[in-house]
């Protein structure tokens, strides 16, 4: 172990590697930040690159990249309200209005702090306890993931805020998104209208997109902008705020959301195929829930910014801890990593440790280093992200919606994608308007194909019959969850129409 | 080359002009300009599209040869990924770009030869020439570690004792179709549970909620790792990156199947200019690069190209039309 310890120490601890890891975040934070480019498309690219460098370095740089794209989509998320990527939706919540109050540098401290605090807990969960935690969670097949979906969807009304119904139907018309392309059990198409593009179902990116980031600059063109660059400039941090800076008691506040946060994004990204939206969206929840001032969420709480992006960051070392310890990738991304892995001729699963002890070593301590190359990047890289909202609009829109565009061709299939996301910023206008929540809308998108599946596969499996329930006591428990969720729900739901003002019609006999 | 034409013909009279005008359609038409077109090409840069997303078993050996490939050209090489519809969309977009070599298919031979016999497809095998083979995965059908069988008869046994139909995990219409015979042939019900990718085959087995389940690859390292049993490879000889398991020819079936990594231009490409792509190939596939790609991701990769190529394809396709008759369309 010492000796492991010693050799990896000497095999990361060199001028280059650290040089790899550093740039591998800083390529990652960049790529995040910037709407529209993935950070699963940048790791698939940088692939190729790291053919010819040590497999540590080459995993360690992978690793970060992912790592600095979790954390950078927060950046534009605050200041903008455009999230980088879809698993910072929840983050705009919170973040940017902070940002409207001029407390931008100090939510883009907090979002950082929790994204490193998220990254580091899930880093030390994969050191320490990946072996059983993967062996758990490969135990559980689809029907406790099904279960776990029907849970998480029940959440789509708990951030429903002041319009519950409205909620509802985004939720839905989000769930509904998902229903063209190739039926999984028959294999046929459904609901494709004989397009091609369509047999994979909507390219979710490319709405995400749309509805996230160009929808946003409708919406802010809208709001008064009429190229004219003395329109009032949000106020920034520089103006002396009484709160505006983060302070040390301010750790307090966030640290249970931090650990809230964590908590959530660990499970999740062990579990395959809920992935990091589904994490900071839950998170959000929860904090909420347990929060004894929930009606400040969503108008600028830090613990928001703190719960969504500390288990966001957390989803991605999370996410390594079955391909470390059984080699089975949950996503996208981390197939790609596994595939470097194997490039480098390391295999993953219970026996990379005893083939490769030291260089897996080695890799820990680069992903540790990548974290704090993180902390360093992130306090450098907000410095100057945040002078973006002292750019003029008439320079900063027309920017990001060249991203959007070039982020639609590359994650749509092309033109397709193009006009898909052009359509759903539009879409994502309405919504806005008219005050459908957008994030239920995403969440339900997200959610929608992983739930199909898992549903589908259960009901397969148990030939339709419930009783198989009683061997999947895990699944029992969320089944009730759920449950007892839909009710609290439900009931919050009808005071919240009752608050509101009465409808013309009562319902009657329809 | 048409604005070569436009700038002589300027200097020239009309009637000349004209002249050489029509002397040049005159040419082109009995097929002279072909092989000078040929015999120049490539003069710009080469589009291999690959009809995967990046990171993917057939992306990692395209960008593997690209290097030797673009050095061979004397043309550099670019990669462009057009994921979808099992590489459907990616193979309707090449079949329609014009046929002068210069947009080049990188897909999965199943994509060609047996999605337009199971589902709607804007193209067939005459869409395309059939430039060459670049590797095959080993594809095998593998069960759990705590499942009581080791062998494909082991598994009949056990369903035909309990009394049920064997669930497998299925990600593509390849599995579902080659388990649907075999299960017909041993008189057994078979159930496809739909599965998402390789991993998504993998997750099911170690769970436990599937008897059987199919990969290109992804199922070697967790079987030398213990948590998986491989049954037999998919192929109808034997596998040569796994020469001990027994393959479909073993169990005495008539026909196996396998997944080829392919490179197709359109149809109606110069044969000249597809004998040019191949043989720079040949050399690009068989680097020390590709090599250990291969080598690294549990991937043959072996070159063939020209008519053994074509052959290949043809063979595969006749495999597909039977499965597709004796099974039934599902």
């Amino acid at each position: 172990m010492i000796e492991y310890v010693s050799i990896a120490a000497g095999e990361i601890f060199t001028p280059s590697v650290i040089g790899y890891i550093i740039l591998g975040v800083l390529i990652g934070y960049i790529v995040g930040a910037l709407p529209g480019m993935n950070r699963t498309t940048a790791i698939a690219l940088a692939i190729p690159f790291t053919f010819t460098m040590p497999p540590a370095a080459a995993l360690s740089f992978l690793i970060g990249i992912n790592k600095g794209g979790a954390a950078g989509a927060a950046v534009s998320a605050i200041l903008l309200n455009v999230p980088g990527e879809p698993s910072a939706v929840v983050t705009t919540y919170d973040g940017y209005p902070m940002t409207r109050q001029g407390k931008a540098r100090k939510a883009l401290t907090i979002a950082l702090l929790a994204s490193v605090a998220g990254d580091l807990l899930a880093t030390v969960t994969l050191i320490l306890l990946a072996q059983p935690v993967a062996r758990f969670a490969i135990g559980l097949g689809p029907i406790e993931l099904a279960s776990i979906l029907i849970f998480s969807i029940t959440f789509i009304a708990a951030v429903s805020g002041d319009s519950f119904f409205k909620a509802l139907i985004a939720g839905i018309l989000g769930l509904l998104l998902s229903a063209p392309g190739i039926d999984i059990e028959t294999g046929l198409p459904r609901m494709t209208f004989g397009m091609l593009e369509l047999y994979d179902g909507i390219p979710l990116l490319a709405v995400a997109i749309g509805t996230l980031a160009l929808s946003e600059i409708l919406v802010q063109i809208d709001e008064g902008w009429h190229g004219d660059h003395r329109y009032p400039q949000i106020a920034d941090e520089r103006t002396k705020n009484a709160d505006s800076g983060f302070r040390l008691p301010d750790v307090a506040r966030i640290t249970p959301a931090v650990l809230r946060g964590s908590l959530v994004g660990t499970l999740v990204g062990i579990l395959p195929g809920l992935g990091a939206t589904l994490a900071s969206f839950l998170a959000y929840t929860w904090v909420r829930q347990s929060s004894k001032t929930p009606e400040a969420f969503g108008k600028g709480a830090p613990e928001g910014v703190a719960a969504s992006e500390s288990a966001d960051n957390a989803t991605v070392p999370a996410a390594l801890i079955p391909v470390f310890a059984i080699g089975v990738p949950g996503s996208l991304s981390t197939a790609l990593l596994m595939g470097a892995f194997m490039m480098h001729g390391l295999t993953p699963g219970p026996f990379l440790f005893k083939e490769s002890g030291a260089v897996v070593f080695a890799i820990y301590l680069g992903m540790l280093l990548a974290s704090a190359a993180l902390l360093l990047v992130g306090l450098f890289g907000q410095r100057i992200f945040s002078m973006v909202i002292q750019i003029r609009k008439s320079v900063l829109l027309p920017v990001i919606v060249f991203l959007c565009i070039v982020g639609a061709y590359m994650e749509g299939g092309g033109m397709f994608g193009v006009y898909l996301m052009l359509v759903f910023g539009f879409v994502g206008y309405f919504m806005k308007k008219f005050d459908y929540s957008f994030v239920t809308f995403v969440v339900g998108y997200v959610l929608g194909p992983m739930a199909e599946l898992t549903i589908r596969q259960s009901l397969i499996i148990s030939d339709s019959n419930p009783a198989v329930l009683i061997d999947h006591p895990i699944a029992v428990v969320f089944l009730v969850l759920a449950a007892l969720s839909i009710w609290r729900f439900a009931i919050a739901g009808a005071r919240s129409m009752q608050i509101a003002p009465a409808p013309a019609s009562d319902g009657g006999d329809r | 080359m048409r604005q070569h034409y436009q700038s002589k013909s300027r200097r020239l009279t009309r009637r000349a002009a004209s002249t050489v005008l029509a002397g040049t359609a005159l040419a082109l038409a009995a097929g002279i300009g072909a092989p000078a077109m040929a015999a120049e090409w490539p003069t710009k840069a080469i589009t291999i599209v690959v009809a995967y997303p990046a990171g993917g078993g057939t992306d990692i050996s395209i960008r593997a040869l690209t290097d030797t490939l673009g050095e061979k050209l004397g043309q550099p090489i670019l990669v462009q990924n057009v994921g979808g519809a099992g590489g459907g969309v990616a193979a309707t977009k090449v079949a329609k770009e014009p046929a002068d070599g210069y947009t080049l298919l990188a897909t999965n031979s199943t994509s060609i030869t047996l999605a337009p016999l199971v589902q709607k497809a804007l193209y067939d095998m005459d869409s395309f020439e059939h430039v060459a083979i670049i590797g095959e995965f080993q594809n095998a059908f593998f069960t759990g570690s705590k499942q009581p069988y080791d062998s494909l008869d082991g598994l009949i046994k056990t369903v035909k004792a309990e009394n049920r139909a064997i669930k497998g995990a299925s990600q593509l219409a390849i599995d579902r179709l080659v388990m649907q015979f075999i299960a017909k042939e041993r008189g057994v019900e078979f159930v496809p549970v739909p599965v998402s990718g390789g991993s998504g085959s993998v997750q099911a087995v170690m769970s436990g909620d599937v008897d059987v389940a199919f990969s290109g690859g992804s199922w070697a390292p967790i079987v030398k790792a213990g948590d998986a049993k491989a049954l037999f490879a998919a192929s109808y000889e034997r596998l040569k990156l796994a020469p001990d398991l027994v393959s479909m020819k073993d169990l005495g079936f008539p026909f196996g199947v396998t997944a080829h990594i392919s490179l197709h231009a359109p149809a109606g490409t110069p044969p000249e200019v597809v004998k040019k792509i191949a043989a720079a190939l040949e050399p690009a596939v068989n680097s020390e690069m590709v090599q250990t790609v291969g080598q690294k991701r549990f991937m043959d990769m072996t070159y063939r190209g020209g008519d053994a190529a074509a052959a290949v394809m043809k063979k595969e396709r006749e495999t597909y039309v039977t499965l597709v008759k004796t099974v039934g369309m599902n």
